[in-house]
């Protein structure tokens, strides 16, 4: 008896013990990850690659707190073909707390990953020809958040009421773990708050220089306008291999690392704020990051934030709902199996089943209300349309098409609407939907001419004869020259086009080899939609027209001599009898 | 008067300084004006750099030497600005930190 209550009383303490441990590690857990204030948004991406000549869309939702972030990417634009991205970023999801950074993709899950913070140096940029690894994000995680200024820093700036001018030195050691590459910090302050802003590194070289302007929201000072100079700095690049070898004054150096230029030509980045209420709080939250080149001006990537709403979260359920908004359901999983089961084949030639399941996806998609939906899901559903029309060879396509420019252009994307435009009837005419193709082309060549002026016209039409689109390019030269007014580059225009039809001609008339898949459907649709000999009727028209132009100018300049030796050299080419005479010489 | 193992050790000295000289000197030949970013700063940081009054040459040969990575730079800013909103608000919401834009 004495024996089973000795038993009972151990157990019992046992048990207390226990629960007291599960207890703690509960009130552990809620202390080190409770629900906290949370901000969810929206925002559209503008990526521009100005070497590459690229436009790239993301549409993504954020939920940020004051230490955790996570960001899922629904759509992304150009969906299919010409998306400079290191993946494709449709699914993707970041989430950044205290501890880590992960990053996931449905699409492609080797990219989903964990790293543990501190996550070390960057070491030696080796990425080149437009690679980058999309887990070097967490470099740039770190860097930012230790790069941080915080209001203790600039304390005796705030205590000193006597100077406006005033220049800090700043620990190097934010309390992280990565130390600061900021050593001062130069204010200017207006009656109550930083004006500008100027920060230095150790050599006392300007890393940013920043200027800001405020407005009143609810009697409190909030930020309006911040506007960000980051000048041109030094980044070593190391060389795989041998190395470089560079010859100076006739003697070859090789090199394993070099210095080369980062943000060449400096960025100028604009940051507009709005206001928004928290519980009883008002913030001035960013609403558009615009960054340009500073030299030229030339915009390089753009964001609009919008839909702020208030939340109360943890980190761990705003991840969740990161993935949860970038998630791929199960029909448009199916519809992805499909397109790459089918990709540019008959729609004669589908499965009986797979046909059903394509018939039933149609609905679904077709049933899905733009209403109240975001502009990249809205895009999305229309690219997801255009995707079943390729592969049911459906006349809809028409349709689709033309919602798919007018959701662009309604939401001022006029940057990514002729390039994505552009895509989508190439893909089309790979598909050899030549009948659909002329139609797209005819209704995205009116919509380009009414937006676009003949100089980014003859731009992109030039970037599309390179990659082989001599079709689109010269009609879209064409329809510009004859409705719009080129002034003095109307030489210029014409004989692009010149260029461009005589690729086109070449291909025409000698089998196509080349590795261009678009070029070789471009060759085939040219021939369907007007018949090879009415390519070279209309390179000889648009000789001649170039030849008149030249004829006409009363004093031609250099370049428009050397357009007259390239009109020259395209007329030599000409295979004999049919050689027409440019103009008058 | 040097001992021999005096002189041996001031010959060494004398080596080791100008080893190091003209590995400084070749270093301001190609990047004039950059070079103490080098030093201070480690492998793979980067720092501001002015190029008001450096030679053009110098900046012409690096530019060519490192062509191929210039893409792959570009692409890094573009990648990096997905952080750029989230950083953005984060410094908004917070009390105590002062908005001064992420680096991309």
């Amino acid at each position: 008896m004495g024996g089973y209550l000795r038993l009972r009383r151990r157990c019992g303490a046992l048990g207390a013990g226990l629960l007291l441990l599960v207890c703690l590690g509960l009130g552990e857990d809620a202390a080190r990850d409770p629900r906290a204030d949370t901000i969810r948004f929206d925002a559209v991406l503008e990526l521009n690659a100005p070497l590459l000549g690229t436009n790239t869309l993301l549409f993504a939702r954020y939920w940020v707190g004051t230490d955790c972030y996570s960001i899922g990417v629904i759509w992304a634009e150009p969906s299919l073909t010409g998306l400079n991205f290191p993946t494709k970023p449709m699914t993707l999801s970041v989430h950044s707390d205290r501890r880590s950074l992960s990053i996931a993709s449905e699409r492609q899950p080797s990219l989903t990953t964990t790293f543990t913070k501190p996550v070390g140096q960057r070491g030696v940029f080796q990425h080149k020809f437009n690679s980058y690894p999309l887990a070097d994000l967490r470099f740039g995680d770190s860097e930012s958040l230790a790069s941080r200024l915080y209001f203790r820093d600039l304390r005796d700036v705030v205590q000193d009421t006597n100077d406006r001018f005033s220049t800090v030195d700043i620990a190097t050691s934010s309390g992280g773990s990565d130390a600061r590459s900021i050593a001062k910090a130069v204010v200017r302050r207006d009656d109550s708050s930083i004006a500008d802003l100027n920060l230095l590194d150790a050599d006392n070289q300007v890393m940013k220089s920043i200027h800001y302007e405020y407005t009143t929201y609810n009697d409190k000072r909030l930020l309006r306008k911040e506007t960000v100079l980051l000048p041109e700095t030094f980044l070593t690049v190391g060389f795989l291999g041998q190395g470089a070898t560079i010859t100076i004054n006739g003697q070859k150096r090789t090199f394993k690392e070099l210095p080369t230029l980062h943000h060449e030509g400096g960025r100028d980045c604009t940051i507009d704020y709005s206001p928004f209420t928290m519980e009883d709080r008002s913030l001035a939250v960013p609403a558009s990051v615009v960054v340009r080149k500073a030299d030229d001006r030339t915009v390089v990537r753009m964001a609009h934030m919008f839909n702020f709403v208030h939340l109360k979260l943890t980190a761990d359920e705003a991840e969740q709902a990161a993935q949860q908004f970038a998630h791929m359901d199960a029909e448009e999983q199916a519809l992805q199996q499909l397109l790459e089961r089918y990709w540019l084949k008959d729609s004669n030639g589908i499965a009986g089943e797979d046909a059903a399941t394509l018939k039933r996806l149609r609905a679904h998609f077709e049933d899905v209300s733009p209403r109240g939906k975001i502009v990249g899901e809205q895009l999305k559903r229309l690219s997801l349309l255009v995707q079943l029309d390729w592969l049911q060879g459906d006349d809809a396509i028409q349709r689709h098409f033309r919602e798919y420019l007018a959701t662009l252009a309604a939401n001022g994307l006029w940057e990514t609407l002729v390039p994505a435009g552009c895509e989508m009837i190439d893909v089309t005419a790979r598909w050899h939907r030549f009948t659909a193709a002329d139609r797209m082309l005819e209704h995205w060549l009116d919509t380009v001419i009414a937006e676009r002026d003949p100089a980014s016209i003859r731009r992109y039409a030039e970037s599309q004869g390179r990659r082989g689109r001599w079709w689109i390019a010269a009609r879209l030269l064409e329809k510009s020259l004859q409705s719009q007014d080129w002034g003095s580059a109307k030489l210029a225009g014409q004989v692009l086009r010149s260029k461009t039809l005589q690729k086109l001609n070449d291909a025409l008339q000698t089998p196509y080899s080349g590795k261009v898949e678009a070029a070789k459907a471009q060759v085939t649709w040219a021939t369907s939609s007007c018949g090879a000999e009415n390519v070279t009727k209309a390179l000889h028209e648009s000789l001649q027209q170039a030849g008149q132009t030249f004829s006409d100018l009363a004093e031609p300049s250099e370049e428009q001599k050397e357009f007259k030796s390239q009109l020259d050299a395209i007329t030599k080419a000409l295979p004999e009898p049919v050689r027409p005479r440019p103009g008058n010489d | 008067m040097c001992t021999k193992q005096e002189w041996l050790v001031h010959a060494h000295l004398w080596w080791l300084f100008a080893s190091v000289g003209m590995i400084i000197f070749t270093w301001l030949c190609l990047a004039p004006g950059g070079t103490r970013q080098f030093a201070s700063r480690g492998v793979g940081k980067s720092g501001p750099v002015s190029y008001a009054g450096q030679a053009p040459g110098g900046r012409e040969i690096l530019r060519a030497a490192t062509q191929a990575f210039r893409p792959s730079l570009e692409m890094k800013e573009n990648v990096e600005f997905l952080l750029t909103p989230a950083l953005l608000v984060q410094e908004a919401m917070a009390q105590d930190v002062v908005p001064t834009y992420p680096w991309e």
